[in-house]
């Protein structure tokens, strides 16, 4: 069995905010006196990490991962709980412990903004005392896997989004991290781009990096991560198998489907699937796949409509989490 | 080759200041306007005055003190302020926290690349005063230590007022600017202290100010010499240990309420 290589023990984060009303009045009023409210961003949160997991955390926005994750890389001190990675307490021995953490901030970039982006890595050659033949041989590695070669000599701010996130999550794993943070590595960005990174991400876990990642897209998690922590309201509501929760909760599916002119006015449906929302030629299907299969409900409706167009989509995070009060695991 | 990690990132500093090439221009041209500017005044009181000396000061004095003044000005201005204060407001603080670097000395090391920059846009300046204006050198060799310890000094309480940023969020720019109009008056960088009043030089030779332009001008000019140079020396060092002292606690407490805003 791997050793638990990060442990988290009842957790609790506040955060004290200005009270401000809006209008210029009440600015005024805030300059004389001041009203605080504290915020719980996380409110007792306690889970361990095995060594090489890959572990996925969602939940909506305003959740908490972020503070989780700031948490985790020592750059927050919790309010109350404590946490032990690689032996260390991340807000205690920062310097110590970021030398063996990789982080990428998907909204932000830890790159030099006006350097080509070469000469970023080789400041954090230095800054992590890389050794030469190891800092050369990642980079060969990460420059043929993310297809960096065209952008090396570019200026940062030259750079488009998924450019720029992959010469990020380069930099951020150039001195061979044992733990790496991604927060939000694929927001935004197209999919040639989150394909690269998801593959590139695999082979990292599999030479024993281990990989804590937040996301809002459920393919990442589904693809990506054995185990998911689903985080909302500052408190963990799910931690467990990735496939086991999508079986027990994604039961839903929606068809949305665009009948040709003149639109039935009447649409018969298998067991399993009804009619969700109608309007106008548009009808979204809900489909209940414990009961049947997408296809077959396609293949019904193609046999007996003349249809124009028809898409699938799946339940977004907050749906799912929804379900998951509404229904529980 | 390994350097060491802060003299990288000061390297860097000076590599991305040299890409701006506008803001370098502007460097070199900014001191000739100060020192023409303070030229003129100076020279028109003293042609109004009747006394060729002033507050101990005879015109060629003057303008030493001036020109070298202007020279130090261009080099007392760290940005450590403007970016702890863009770092904290956009977040972007979390970038360098999360790599094995005091943060501290990651600002002093960015800062340092910035003098080594200026030390390519200020050349003109200095020679053009001891060339053209034939602006004598130092009288004593102490000066560079002085210099030195009065750029650590300012650099304190530089960061001293950077710190404010973690406790407004971010904003801290009427902070700054008070910094700047008291440190260039109370500091003898535009006007040498002798010329105030008894009263207000006693409080002023009290503050830390006049440790960073009016020591190292006055042993420049050699207005103090001998014992005196020795004490002004240890009066630096004592500012400087206090200063440092005050900023590392400063600093351990203000991070602990580091808020990571936008997201």
């Amino acid at each position: 069995m791997p050793e638990n290589i990060i442990e988290v023990k009842n957790v609790k984060k506040e955060f004290r905010t200005l009270k401000k009303k809006a209008g210029l009045k009440a600015s005024l009023a805030t300059l004389l006196s001041r009203k605080y409210k504290v915020i719980r961003a996380l409110n007792g949160v306690s889970f361990e990490i095995k060594e090489g997991e890959f572990v996925g955390m969602i939940g909506p926005n305003g959740a908490g991962k972020s503070t989780m994750i700031k948490i985790l890389t020592g750059i927050l001190t919790p309010s109350s709980g404590k946490v032990t990675a690689m032996g260390l307490v991340p807000y205690e021995s920062r310097q110590k412990y970021a030398q063996n953490v990789g982080v990428v901030f998907g909204q932000r970039t830890q790159l030099w903004w006006d350097l080509p982006v070469k000469d970023t890595f080789d400041l954090l050659r230095h800054i992590y005392s890389v050794p030469m033949d190891v800092y050369k041989e990642n980079m060969k590695r990460f420059t043929e896997v993310l297809e960096l070669d065209k952008y090396l000599h570019q200026p940062v701010r030259k750079l488009s989004l998924g450019e720029r996130m992959r010469c990020d999550l380069a930099a951020s794993l150039l001195h061979n991290p044992k733990i790496v943070f991604l927060d939000e590595p694929t927001i935004g960005l197209d999919v040639e781009a989150k394909f690269r990174i998801r593959e590139f991400l695999k082979e990292q876990n599999r030479n024993g990096m281990t990989i804590i990642l937040t996301t809002h897209d459920m393919g990442d998690i589904e693809e990506l991560c054995p185990r998911t922590i689903i985080i909302d309201k500052g408190g963990i509501i799910y931690d467990g198998l990735t496939s086991k929760f999508r079986e027990r909760v994604a039961t839903q599916r929606a068809l949305i489907v665009d009948f040709k002119e003149p639109s039935p006015k009447k649409i018969v449906l298998p067991s399993g699937a009804k009619i969700v929302n109608r309007e106008g030629d548009r009808a979204v299907i809900g489909i209940n796949i414990r009961k049947t299969t997408v296809a077959a409900v396609i293949k019904h409706v193609l046999s007996r409509y003349g249809v124009d167009d028809i898409a699938t989509q799946e339940p977004s995070i907050e749906e799912t989490i929804r379900k998951i009060y509404s229904e529980g695991i | 080759m390994a350097l060491s990690q802060y003299t990288a990132i000061m390297l860097v500093r000076l590599k991305e200041q040299l890409t701006y090439r506008l803001d370098f221009i502007v460097g070199i041209v900014n001191p000739f306007i100060q020192l023409a500017v303070l030229w003129f005044i100076w020279a028109a009181i003293y042609n109004s005055s009747p006394e060729p000396i002033i507050g101990g000061f005879t015109f060629t004095m003057m303008m030493t003190y001036t020109a070298i003044s202007v020279v130090m000005r261009s080099f007392m201005n760290p940005n450590t302020e403007y970016w702890v204060e863009e770092e904290v407001k956009t977040g972007s603080i979390a970038g360098a926290l999360i790599k094995p670097l005091s943060y501290p000395m990651l600002c002093f090391s960015r800062d340092s690349g910035d003098v080594l920059s200026w030390l390519i846009t200020k050349a003109p300046i200095i020679l053009f005063a001891f060339i053209f204006l034939g602006i004598a050198g130092p009288v004593s060799l102490a000066f560079f230590l002085s210099l030195f310890l009065g750029y650590m000094i300012n650099y304190t309480l530089v960061f001293i007022t950077a710190m404010w940023a973690f406790w407004t969020a971010g904003y801290i720019w009427g902070m700054r600017l008070s910094r700047i109009i008291i440190s260039e008056l109370a500091s003898g960088a535009i006007i040498p202290l002798s010329f105030f009043p008894i009263w207000s030089q006693n409080l002023l030779n009290m503050l830390p100010f006049q440790a960073v332009f009016s020591a190292p001008l006055l042993i420049y000019t050699g207005t103090i010499a001998g014992d005196a140079v020795l004490s002004s020396i240890l009066m630096q060092l004592a500012w400087a240990a206090t200063l440092s002292a005050i900023a590392y606690v400063l600093w351990r407490i203000s991070i602990k309420r580091v808020v990571i805003q936008g997201g």
